[in-house]
Formats: C-alpha cells, sequence, structure tokens
C-alpha cells in the first residue's frame, strides 16, 4: 500500500463535529493518483512507487512513452514511500480512500511568496526603537557582524530578501472527512500554498501514540 | 456548478431556517453543556446583524438585561447546537447593521414593528426544503387558488406552482396570532 497521496488544495471552509464545535478545516482533492512506475531495489537502488495526477493533453513524444504503462497521460509525477512493493502494479488507481477518518496525516506544499520582504516580517526581527529620537530605525535589522574581526559578513547572515515560494510540510493533521466518490479529503487545520496548489499527504510519520 | 467547497459545505447546512433579518425580535434555542448534562437554553433579543457565508453564516442577537446592560450573543446558523429559532416580532428598520443599539438604552433602543401584508414579510434570508417559485403575494394565491377550482384541467405545473405558494401562506399564517400576543406582553409590561 502507498503511504502518501498527491492532491490539489481546493481551499478552506470550517466543519462542524458531533459535539457541535466548529473546526477550521482544509478541502483536497486528493487523487485519482496512478502508478506510473515502480522502482525495486535490484533496479533501482531503492524502493518507490512513482504517482501521477490529473490528466495533461500536452506532453511531448518522451513524457508519453513513460506514461503509457500506466494507460493516463498523467501531468504530475511524484514519488512516494510504500509499506510493501508487492500488491503493487503499473496502472494501479488509487482513490481518497488511501487515508480514514480521524488518522493523522502530514501535508507538503510549496508555501505562498511574499516576495522581497525585510527582516522584520522575514525573521521576526524586533525592529529598532520608536521614540528616544530615532530615525529610519523602526524595522532595521541592526547589527550584522563585527569590524575588523571577521572584516566580512557570516554567510547565512539573517537578512533581507526573497520569502515564502519554499517547500514546507505541516505534521500531525487530522483527517475529518474522506470522501472516495469526489476524491476528497477534508483536512483540520490550514496546509501550505495557495488554493489549487499541488499538495502531497502523507501518512503521519511522527503521529502522537493516542491516534 | 457549485464549487466543491460549496459542495462540501452544503452538507452541513440546515434544510429549514425561518426566515429573519435585523430588527426582528427571535427567540434562539440553544444547547448548553453543563457538566455532563445538556439542556437548552432560551436567548431572546433582538437580530442586530446577519452574515452570510455558507456553513460560517451568523447572527447577532442583542438582550438588554438588567440595568440597561446589554448582552449580544453570536449564533452560528447551522450550528447542531442551535435547536429552533423562532421569530417573536418583526421589526422596521433600515441598515443592516443595527450597531447603533449599542449606544442606546430603555425607550430610546425601541424598533417599531413592521407591518406588512402577511406573505410579503418572512422570506427574508429562509432556507427552505422546496424551491420558492416567486416572491408570494397573497392576492395573487388567492386567485391561483380560485382558477384551479373553477378550471379542472389546469396544466400540471400551474397546479404544482399554487399549492407551492398555498403551504407558504400557511406557514406565515400563524405569525400575526404571534405578533399580536407580543404586542400584549409589551403593553402589560409598561
Amino acid at each position: 500500500m502507498i503511504t502518501a497521496m498527491i492532491g490539489r488544495k481546493v481551499g478552506m471552509t470550517q466543519v462542524f463535529d458531533a459535539t457541535g464545535a466548529v473546526h477550521p478545516a482544509t478541502v483536497i482533492e486528493c487523487g485519482p493518483n496512478v502508478v506510473t512506475q515502480i522502482k525495486t531495489t535490484e533496479k533501482d537502488g531503492y524502493e518507490a512507487v512513482q504517482l501521477g495526477f490529473e490528466l495533461d493533453s500536452r506532453l511531448n513524444k518522451p513524457e508519453q512513452g513513460h506514461r503509457k504503462a500506466s494507460g493516463f497521460l498523467s501531468r504530475h509525477l511524484r514519488e512516494v514511500n510504500a509499506t510493501s512493493l508487492d500488491e503493487l502494479s503499473v496502472g494501479q488507481v488509487f482513490k481518497a480512500d488511501v487515508f480514514k477518518d480521524g488518522q493523522m496525516v502530514d501535508v507538503t506544499g510549496t508555501s505562498k511568496g511574499r516576495g522581497f520582504q525585510g527582516g522584520v516580517k522575514r525573521h521576526g526581527f524586533r525592529g529598532g526603537p520608536k521614540t528616544h529620537g530615532q530615525s529610519d530605525r523602526q524595522r532595521a535589522p541592526g547589527s550584522i557582524g563585527s569590524s575588523a574581526t571577521p572584516g566580512r559578513v557570516w554567510k547565512g547572515m539573517k537578512m533581507a530578501g526573497r520569502m515564502g515560494n519554499d517547500k514546507v510540510t505541516v505534521l500531525n493533521l487530522e483527517v475529518l472527512q474522506v470522501d472516495p466518490e469526489r476524491n476528497l479529503l477534508v483536512i483540520k487545520g490550514s496546509v501550505p500554498g495557495h488554493n489549487n496548489a499541488l499538495v502531497l499527504i502523507r501518512h503521519a510519520v511522527k503521529a502522537p501514540a493516542s491516534s | 456548478m457549485a464549487t466543491l467547497i460549496q459542495q462540501v459545505e452544503a452538507e452541513q447546512l440546515k434544510a429549514e431556517v425561518p426566515a429573519f433579518g435585523p430588527g426582528d425580535t427571535v427567540r434562539v434555542h440553544a444547547k448548553v453543556v453543563e457538566g455532563n448534562r445538556e439542556r437548552i437554553q432560551v436567548f431572546e433579543g433582538v437580530v442586530i446583524r446577519r452574515r452570510n457565508g455558507g456553513a460560517n453564516e451568523n447572527f447577532t442577537v442583542r438582550r438588554s438585561a438588567s440595568h440597561g446592560i446589554g448582552v449580544e450573543r453570536t449564533f452560528l446558523i447551522h450550528s447542531p447546537r442551535i435547536d429552533k429559532i423562532e421569530v417573536v416580532r418583526n421589526g422596521k428598520v433600515r441598515r443592516a447593521r443595527l450597531y447603533f443599539l449599542r449606544g442606546r438604552t430603555g425607550k430610546a433602543a425601541r424598533i417599531r414593528e413592521r407591518r406588512r401584508p402577511a406573505g410579503t414579510v418572512g422570506l427574508r434570508g429562509a432556507r427552505q426544503a422546496t424551491e420558492i417559485v416567486a416572491p408570494p403575494v397573497v392576492e395573487e394565491v388567492l386567485e391561483a387558488v380560485e382558477v384551479e377550482e373553477l378550471v379542472e384541467d389546469v396544466a400540471v405545473e400551474e397546479v404544482a406552482e399554487a399549492t407551492a405558494v398555498e403551504e407558504v401562506v400557511e406557514a406565515t399564517a400563524d405569525a400575526p396570532v404571534e405578533e399580536a400576543a407580543a404586542a400584549d406582553g409589551e403593553t402589560s409590561e409598561s
């Protein structure tokens, strides 16, 4: 069985639980995912399953050739782990019922791009004092290093720059609803990225013992 | 086509919600959990706002408690914790958000009652299990019923429409009685 699936973030809403409490929820269109390739230790040096998601009508010949065995022209390909490769075959289709109600999942996505941002927003710098005769210091980064030793700025110094658009994984989100017919997952909380962004959902690797 | 989000939300929405809007006095029956016991608590007051938003559709009720201190509670319309919403009185107001009531107490906080023929009121913001064909007006309904009685072979669609509107009238017919009762109660208090 595969341990992860490719999905698309649909958007956020809220759901009521049995007690009437309201939970923030993200709806994810999860699958159908097609097995496009099975990587084995003998052939590839490691074990993995390559999944395809969504139809693409504009693939070139080599790309089409790679997907031919699976019988579906997938747009997106991702490699995921599997508990066992035995029951898997190329062309097999997975629906959202890979996941179950109430289980914990991790969601990986690309965070929203924020553009060029200063140190206060990007790294949580405090900024300078607002009073006592300060001018132009409110969101300044402060000192970025010493003087003659080392005589330069250390590599990796936190400074202003491009923020967001990074690969982000959110751990241990609860699955509230699974709808295999429409291939929808309703997950408690928020997931990285904008609406319609591609996300990878996997069984939680650090699930709390209680679940 | 409904978006996927709307589809997910649609499963949680209540099929029927009484019609009410800002200015109306409502009695909200909310479930309250006390320890391990659940009971129903009634909160009555004036609706000062109603906000749409799918599963998040909500409204705020303002009740003036003792010593001119107001209490406001916001309810989610589709919450399973809301047992029932009763419309006690229809108020006549000219804006959607009645925040001006917050600065007022006693007589200044009164809202005039809206008196219009039954059938034209009440459909504001209502959710019904059946589709409403047209905004029903009483005169038209009566005509439709008469026509139905006189002419036997009316088209099937027309019959359906007439009966649908008839149901709405029956539903709203109770309203004036309640309003009168509410008005009596107020006069006796003052």
